[in-house]
């Protein structure tokens, strides 16, 4: 039967399109300490602290290609802080901010996590939808699945 | 200079490319005038969607500051309940029009899902129910114009399930040109859930029986027996019925890319472009070019030819049949601007939409959404029957997208889980294991034709052009609300039958498209299929076109489009106005055959390639 009223929503779905902004509200709260802060224009110890905050091991992220990228990305913002890098290699964009190019977006983490792929980023192939999904989370750089598109598809010039 | 053409459409989306291309591939010389600019190809678009980390569907295409387009972001929800809209459609409420629509050339045809199911038979009747408007003609009138459609769009169907669960008369021998896209993951799981098992819709005496069916695409398939056995057929024609030249498949098969809207990357999804492609040399193209309002003689009601905005200057142009072809809303839009059409004081009103109640949740294992076409199957059982005297009817989609409809897309939900404090292997395992099991249903409603759902000129504000901008006033009938109720208690019984976690909410801010139904709130977003607004009839006293789509008050006078349908049933419209739209244009073809009848040699239907006078040029 119908819902008589409206239940709680645990999500904030205020975001429908705009998934930064959510973000950015509180992105001052957890900054890093300045001693991590500085050590971070190594590219080295980015991609270690990047690691523990994103649960993707090293190997995995520098499989997305986004490690130099990523790391300039944070160097050209002053005020660091755990949120920002996260949100950087989860969505390829730092928060409040477009993704740094199409193939920052097309990296994104956040779809690793369930071993899919961005809307309109690769070409699995006719009928893949069909089949199960590969269980558990990657551990490889191959979570771009099937036949991926062409330059255009993994963030490269559009054709 | 001053020259005729022999048709000027309005317009170079999905109804005025088909029309173009019909009169075109017939010998006539047509002339198209296209507000927006040109479109980039649909890998181009993805591919700026994605740089620009997502964004409503309208923002990967080009915007002409000439011409501008509503979208769905146009409208914000206020945390208090209501909306607040901003752009090119003034909303006057009391609930939101929640769809946008293009301008760009190749329309709102290069957004859609592609989706493109029949309507059926009961659907042209839907006064007869005791809701909304009939229509002058039948699902049998547009049969052979369907299959026409079909062949144009490359639709992928099957018929056998089409007839058996969908209840379509479709004709024993008849293949669709390819194979139904295969099913989703997702799909089967609910089949297995679902398939044989009943629901009980409040509003309906006996249950409902469940059966998840296959939804006819216009993307790429498998090719059937018909495909091959006529491969290109070299152009059959007959002064009566459809066209029968033109592919029946052209493009890769879909390759599962997911991001149909706002661009299939690989061109498996149809638009308008690929009819653009095939246009005869006598078909000829002005982007950029606003029409702004038709010309007529006063006396004879004749259309004259059109008036446009160009390069800062405004043009004429003269043709013997004028067929407007810019959007239901932009149409309605062109005949109030012109004074024209409006003997039935029905211009503009009876808009319509799909209000798309949207459910969701968490299956308990993963399903691997966020794979292949938008929706791929769909549950067909409350569409019909009894139930339609007491709440309107509503079709559900599966949906293959996750939340992302819902507004709770995995950037959403990861920008949550972040926000909450999760990091590390703990926000990637936690994200990994909701995501993966995203769903969600999509229940589109049927909205009758109600004359009070109108679109006026907006006496206060005007276009960048100076021209009246649109203006909107929309309601939800009790009856669709009625829909609501019934929608979402089916929902709560499929839910249980799935094990699933229910996570549907409607926070206010983040729906503007929310209503209060015996208690209970509903929240809807627009499928962007707005129809009605120069509907057709029987009488010129009541309705705006006849069943050709040809102004009652003015002969040579098209208004093509969904703004023609009377009713929309539960089915996605387009494939219903590609029909209507092959069928006028074998109506445009004798009416300019009866025009140049003193010139003409040979009888109707031998004129097969009518060969073209010496190219016009107009006086501007
Ligand atoms: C997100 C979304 C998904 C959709 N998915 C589906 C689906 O799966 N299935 C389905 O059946 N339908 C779907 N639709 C609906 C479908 O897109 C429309 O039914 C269809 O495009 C309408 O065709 P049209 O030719 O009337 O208008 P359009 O395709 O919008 O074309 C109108 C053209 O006229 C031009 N124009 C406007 N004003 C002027 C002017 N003054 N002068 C000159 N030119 C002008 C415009 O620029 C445009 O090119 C969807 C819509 C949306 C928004």
């Amino acid at each position: 039967m119908s819902v008589s009223d409206e239940r709680p929503a645990d999500y904030d779905l205020a975001e429908s399109w705009d998934p930064v902004a959510a973000a950015e509200a509180d992105a001052l709260a957890d900054e890093l300490p300045d001693e991590v802060a500085d050590e971070l224009a190594d590219l080295d110890e980015f991609l270690r602290v990047s690691a523990e905050l994103t649960g993707f091991d090293v190997p995995e992220l520098r499989a997305t290609g986004m490690a130099d990228e990523h790391h300039r990305t944070a160097l050209a913002h002053r005020v660091r802080d755990e949120h920002a890098l996260v949100h950087l290699w989860y969505v390829g964009a730092w928060p409040g901010e477009a993704p740094s190019s199409a193939r920052a977006h097309d990296q994104g983490l956040v779809w690793r996590t369930f071993r899919a792929t961005p809307p309109g980023a690769a070409a699995p192939g006719h009928g893949s939808w069909a089949e199960a999904p590969r269980d558990g989370a990657t551990r490889s750089g191959a979570a771009l699945g099937g036949a991926p598109l062409g330059g255009a598809a993994l963030g490269g010039e559009a054709r | 200079m001053s020259a005729r053409w022999d048709a000027v459409v309005v317009g170079a989306g999905f109804a005025g490319t088909l029309v173009a291309h019909q009169l075109g591939a017939q010998g006539w010389r047509v002339l198209v005038l296209e507000a927006g600019r040109a479109a980039p190809t649909g890998a181009q678009a993805s591919a700026a969607h994605r740089a620009a980390g997502g964004g409503p569907p309208t923002s990967p295409y080009p915007h002409s500051p000439d011409a501008p387009s509503p979208d769905v972001t146009d409208l914000t929800g206020l945390p208090d309940g209501g909306f607040t809209a901003t752009g090119h459609l003034g909303q006057y409420g009391p609930l939101p029009y929640a769809s946008g629509y293009l301008r760009a050339n190749g329309g709102t045809g290069l957004l859609w899902t592609g989706l493109a199911p029949r309507m059926h038979p009961e659907d042209f009747r839907t006064g007869d129910l005791g809701h909304g408007r009939n229509w002058p003609i039948g699902y049998h009138d547009l049969e052979p114009h369907y299959r026409a459609a079909e062949r144009e769009l490359g639709v992928a169907a099957d018929a056998g399930e089409q007839r058996a669960a969908v209840g379509l008369p479709i004709p024993a021998d008849y293949d669709f040109p390819m194979r139904a896209i295969p099913a989703s993951f997702l799909d089967r799981q609910l089949a297995d859930a679902f398939d044989g098992r009943t629901v009980r819709d409040p509003a309906v005496p006996d249950p409902a029986r469940l059966a998840v069916t296959a939804t006819p695409h216009a993307r790429n398939g498998v090719p059937t027996r018909a495909a091959s056995v006529h491969g290109r057929p070299a152009g059959g024609r007959s002064a009566e019925g459809p066209l029968t030249d033109g592919p029946l498949t052209e493009g890769p098969l879909c390759a599962g890319s997911a991001g149909c809207v706002p661009a299939c990357p690989t061109g498996a999804k149809y638009t308008p472009l690929r009819t653009q492609a095939r246009w005869a040399a006598g078909v000829e193209l002005r982007t950029e070019a606003v029409v702004s309002r038709v010309l007529a003689d006063p006396e004879t009601g004749r259309a004259e030819g059109v008036e446009y905005l160009a390069g800062g200057r405004a043009h004429r142009v003269v043709a013997d049949l004028v067929v407007l072809a810019a959007h239901a809303i932009e149409n309605a839009r062109l005949l109030l601007l012109s004074g024209l059409a409006n003997r039935s004081d029905q211009v503009g009103r009876n808009l319509m939409d799909h209000p798309a109640l949207l459910t969701w949740g968490l299956m308990p294992r993963p399903v691997g959404p966020y794979r292949g076409p938008g929706s791929t199957s769909g549950l067909e059982a409350f569409r019909f029957g009894p139930g339609r005297e007491r709440r309107a009817p509503f079709r559900i989609e599966i949906g293959n997208w996750g939340w992302s409809w819902a507004g709770g897309a995995p950037e959403a939900e990861a920008a949550t889980l972040l926000a909450a404090g999760l990091r590390g292997k703990e926000l990637r395992e936690r994200l990994g294991d909701r995501l993966g099991r995203q769903f969600s249903l999509q229940f589109e409603l049927e909205q009758p034709a109600d004359p009070a759902n109108r679109v006026t000129l907006d006496p206060d504000r005007r276009d960048p052009l100076g021209l009246p901008a649109p203006a909107v006033r929309y309601d939800l009938s009790d009856y669709v609300r009625e829909g609501m109720a019934s929608a979402r208690a089916v929902s709560d019984q499929l839910f249980a039958l799935l094990g699933a976690e229910d996570h549907t909410a409607y926070p206010a801010a983040a729906w503007p498209g929310r209503l209060e139904h015996r208690g209970a709130v509903h929240g809807y977003r627009g499928a962007g299929h707005a129809g009605g607004t120069h509907l057709m009839g029987d009488s010129p006293a009541t309705s705006v076109v006849d069943h050709w789509q040809r102004c009652w008050d003015h002969p040579n006078l098209y208004a093509v489009g969904c703004g023609s349908m009377p009713s929309l049933g539960t089915s996605n419209p387009s494939l219903t106005m590609a029909a209507l739209a092959l069928r006028s244009a074998g109506r445009m073809h004798r009416d300019l055959l009866e025009l140049n009848r003193p010139a003409a040699v040979t009888p109707p239907a031998a004129s097969t390639s009518r060969t073209p006078e010496p190219s016009p040029s107009e006086h501007s």
